[in-house]
């Protein structure tokens, strides 16, 4: 009936050919079409198309089936044969001559990875989005067992290996150390590309690597080996998976595709999966910011209301005593401190403003750090002497040249010191140096005072961040000085440094400023 | 001013300015005063020579305010406690004066006040 050159074409096919005359008895089948169903043509040419396949009776592949031969109008649909447990793309077109042409090829594979796909991209938390990626490509590349190891790096910027498995209990691998930079896992590691191998103890990078020479003692046999690297779109190698069998030649140029596959889309999950976290955390700390805003502004109203209180005590004597009477006088004396109290409170807070809106400006020029430095002595010494503190001052004998603003230096350093008189029982000593290192200029004041818990060190910095617990400390301050003397440090391109053995074990502050 | 019975006062404050202008003024009205810097100098003070009435701020170094007036209504239950403070400092979310009331003091002031309305409280608690 067909030429035998046509018979050439439709026989050379991948994909499955078939065809039913208008009495849908079946006329031609390909050997594709007999691979693909698991079917002989000798058992199913002649019969009519139900007779054949009597599964398929009523399902919307026949459906369509009847519909093309009615409207003789072609047709394609993508279908899951749960029969054949395959996902199959179908296309019937009618034949001029009466009947129908079909013609099919298996998807299974795309749209395994389309499934994985979508579950990976639904997923944002990153030991499942690795647990997935594992149990998808252990499945559908055939493995006994399948892991994935996976670098992550924690709050402290350390980076740590991690791994899941899939087919396997993790008792089976906790004995084991993590997979090293050894011939056969380095290339997965570097990112370099796949490795697949029918007989990896055979492979000849295998064995060579102290201490094993090969697997470990107790190691689930393996024999099929694929390797694949998993790399984020900005060519950072993530991690790798990693695929056993204990028979030889189980893994396929099929699996690997799949598992390539997978690894792409595992990739860009897991990029994902950090990008959501990043931007959790990043959340999570302007809500922070925004708790310790919200207590500003509470410690604010309190500190404003405390020396108004002794100030209307003091009207109230006013009011009671005799003019030029010994109570007069010390009641306005009274008034006057705290009242001095009140504008440096609101002077803090027009700081507070012009840090937060970055207008700060700095009348620089060329000044002896040494002068500005014991000008903020000046400033701090009633309080030293008021805790009974012992400061110490050690000045280098060569005057130390910057380009700065004196008054914003002195306040940098002012601030620094009164932190150090507040943070110190009475009676402490406080250190203050000024000397040169490594082309900078350091200023450091060291105290004998309540020190810094480790977790606190990274905040004490910040804005508003009086150490918990230790707010009366601040002496009806408002928990900024410190925030403004980095602020000013950083202007003058400098920059400060808070260092402490712990509470208890006294601070040092530093200041590192740029010569002149 | 003359008043038939002289009451002894304890004022626990950290501002100086603060205690010695109540002094002044507590003195004038009749009252003993006694001073004391902090929560726990005002419980030594207390244990050498009871005063009838303390009267103390909230945030206070060495022992606060709170564990002050605790301290008091359990070692010196007779002794009546007026609590001021500046108010409007939250502790996981609690306001600190309702505390001082919950935890014990008879009174609470909000500073600032008028020295008045401090005189009034103590006659009151007479």
């Amino acid at each position: 009936m067909l030429q035998q050159q046509t018979v050439d074409y439709l026989e050379g096919l991948l994909e499955g050919f078939v065809a039913y005359d208008g009495d849908w008895v079946m006329t031609y089948m390909n050997a594709a079409a007999e691979r693909l169903l698991g079917r002989r043509r000798d058992d199913v040419l002649g019969k009519t198309w139900h007779q054949a396949f009597p599964h398929a009776v009523g399902n919307e592949v026949d459906q369509m089936y009847q519909r093309v031969m009615r409207s003789r109008e072609a047709e394609r649909m993508e279908y899951f044969y749960a029969h054949y447990g395959r996902w199959l793309e179908i296309s019937a077109s009618p034949v001029r001559s009466g009947g129908v042409a079909v013609y099919f090829r298996d998807i299974s594979d795309r749209e395994a990875l389309n499934r994985v796909g979508r579950a990976l991209a639904s997923e944002l938390d990153l030991e499942r989005v690795v647990q997935a990626a594992t149990d998808a490509a252990t499945e559908l590349c055939g493995a006994q067992f399948g892991a994935f190891f996976y670098n992550v790096t924690n709050d402290a910027g350390e980076s740590y290996m991690l791994y899941t498995l899939s087919g396997v209990p993790r008792e089976e691998f906790a004995k084991f150390p993590m997979p090293r930079n050894t011939a056969v896992f380095a290339p997965t590691f570097a990112g370099e590309g796949i490795v697949r191998s029918d007989d990896i103890t055979r492979d000849a990078r295998y064995g060579r690597s102290a201490p094993h020479h090969g697997m470990p003692r107790g190691h689930l046999p393996v024999r099929s080996y694929l390797a694949v690297p998993v790399v984020s779109r900005s060519g950072e190698v993530l991690g790798g998976l990693f695929f056993g069998h204990a028979e030889t030649g189980v893994f396929t140029e099929r699996a690997e595709r799949i598992v390539a596959g997978i690894a792409s889309q595992a990739a860009i999950a897991l990029d994902n999966a950090r990008l959501f976290a990043q931007a959790k955390a990043a959340g999570e700390k302007l809500r922070e910011a925004d708790r310790r805003k919200d207590e500003f502004l509470a410690t604010l109203a309190h500190e404003l209301r405390n020396p108004l209180a002794p100030i209307r005590t003091g009207l109230h004597l006013l009011h009671i005593s005799p003019p030029g009477s010994e109570p007069a006088a010390q009641a306005r004396a009274m008034m006057e401190r705290q009242l001095n109290h009140l504008i440096r409170l609101v002077d803090d807070l027009l700081e507070v403003s012009r840090i937060s809106t970055g207008k700060i400006e700095l009348r620089r020029s060329r000044l002896e750090l040494a002068a500005a430095v014991l000008s903020a002595v000046e400033t701090v010494r009633p309080m030293m002497e008021a805790a009974h503190h012992r400061l110490d001052i050690s000045l280098p004998p060569e005057p130390v040249m910057l380009e700065g603003d004196f008054v914003r230096l002195a306040q940098v350093v002012a601030n620094l010191l009164s932190n150090a008189a507040k943070y110190t029982d009475p009676g402490g000593r406080v250190a203050l140096s000024v000397r040169r290192e490594q082309g900078e200029a350091v200023v450091s004041v060291t105290d004998s005072g309540v020190g810094i818990a480790p977790e606190q060190l990274p905040q004490v910095f910040d804005m508003f961040s009086q150490a918990e617990g230790t707010r009366y400390r601040a002496q009806g301050g408002l928990g900024i000085g410190l925030a403004l003397a980095r602020r000013l440090a950083e202007l003058h391109g400098g920059r400060v440094e808070a260092r402490s053995e712990g509470a208890g074990k006294g601070s040092e502050f530093r200041v590192y400023l740029p010569l002149a | 001013m003359t008043r038939a019975v002289t009451r002894r006062l304890l004022v626990a404050d950290d501002s100086a300015d603060m205690r010695e202008s109540l002094k002044i003024v507590l003195e004038r009205a009749g009252y003993e005063v006694a001073l004391a810097p902090d929560g726990l100098r005002a419980l030594e003070m207390q244990r050498a020579r009871p005063a009838d009435v303390l009267i103390t701020d909230i945030f206070m170094p060495e022992r606060d305010g709170l564990e002050t007036i605790t301290a008091f209504r359990q070692e010196f239950p007779r002794t009546r406690i007026i609590a001021m403070s500046g108010g409007g400092v939250r502790v996981g979310g609690t306001i600190y004066l309702d505390t001082a009331g919950a935890a014990g003091a008879d009174a609470t002031l909000r500073k600032p006040f008028d020295p008045h309305s401090l005189l009034g409280v103590l006659q009151s608690l007479e």
